[in-house]
């Protein structure tokens, strides 16, 4: 903090380095950043809207990335231990015989779908939710 | 009667703009190699050359060009600050991956906006002032404030802002 003001008093500007969303704050408004760095309180309907955006950004995240599997994709995320978990019965107990690849193969069809209308009804994505943490591995 | 047909065109233009758009990112999130993804650890971007760092929300390749992309909730327009914040992150990332082609911001409800590269450091003298003002503020030094009132509408700290007060 001595430093800091001994060098602001100096005008000398110590190479700090700026992210990107500090360049973004600053943009439009210098008060935005200086509020920011100082900690001040964000009003109630930013934190929603923060809230709302950090969901939209998970989910986009999501995007292209696995998109076969269903619970992956969409329930719990790829590097959840339900999806471990999941992934090794597929591999061990179904891929081996000729009507476990068919599930799987069906289960990849229809998982798109599902997704599809998941979004649409976030009420099944509960129920999928339920249904999935039932099974017992 | 002409009205009419101009008023037909107008829809159809609006729904062609819309679809294609949308297949447009639909191809760019989908048939493309990504290069980086953030997550919550995933490592964070920095430019040791003109002290910059960013986690951009992808980088991608797509028919052998690179995209920085950056997505952003909202679903009114993509504004100019946020082209700025990707363009930094294109900077950071530059080392990362090379060579940036493109810069990408697409919102909640698929309109984007791209921006082709020329070379890093062109980009870095297009936003240098803004760069430059961030840095003073971020070290203490006093900068000449201004502030876009339009911008208050929407700015988080529009409760406790010392400009606000005064």
């Amino acid at each position: 903090m001595v430093v800091r003001n001994f060098l602001a008093m100096s005008n000398i500007n110590p190479k700090v380095y700026v992210s990107a969303s500090d360049v973004s704050d600053a943009y439009y408004c210098t008060y935005r950043l200086t509020n920011k760095l100082k900690g001040k309180s964000v009003n109630r309907f930013n934190k929603r809207a923060s809230k709302r955006g950090n969901k939209a950004h998970d989910y986009q995240n999501r995007i292209g990335r696995d998109k076969r599997c269903f619970v992956a994709t969409y329930l719990y995320g790829e590097s959840d231990v339900r999806v471990k978990r999941l992934r090794v019965f597929r591999d061990v107990v179904l891929m081996p015989s000729v009507l476990g690849r068919f599930c799987v193969r069906f289960y990849y069809f229809l998982s798109p779908s599902m997704i599809f209308i998941c979004n649409k009804i976030p009420f099944l994505k509960r129920m999928f939710d339920r249904c999935i943490s039932l099974l017992p591995f | 009667m002409y009205l009419f047909t101009a008023f037909l065109v107008i829809v159809f233009l609006y729904i062609f703009n819309g679809v294609r758009r949308r297949i447009f990112m639909y191809l760019i999130l989908n048939k493309s190699e990504f290069l980086y993804v953030d997550e919550g650890a995933s490592k964070l971007l920095r430019d040791n050359q003109y002290m910059l760092t960013a986690k951009p929300d992808r980088i991608v390749r797509y028919k052998g060009k690179v995209y920085v992309i950056e997505f952003k909730s909202r679903k009114t327009k993509v504004f100019k600050k946020d082209i700025v914040q990707a363009s930094i992150g294109a900077i950071a990332s530059w080392d990362f991956v090379g060579q940036v082609d493109f810069v990408l911001v697409y919102n909640g409800s698929y309109k984007f906006k791209k921006e082709k590269i020329k070379s890093k450091r062109k980009l870095y003298e297009k936003y240098s002032k803004h760069i430059k003002n961030a840095r003073d503020i971020k070290s203490g030094l006093s900068v000449r404030s201004w502030v876009r009132k339009e911008s208050c509408f929407v700015c988080p700290f529009s409760n406790s802002c010392s400009f606000k007060k005064s």
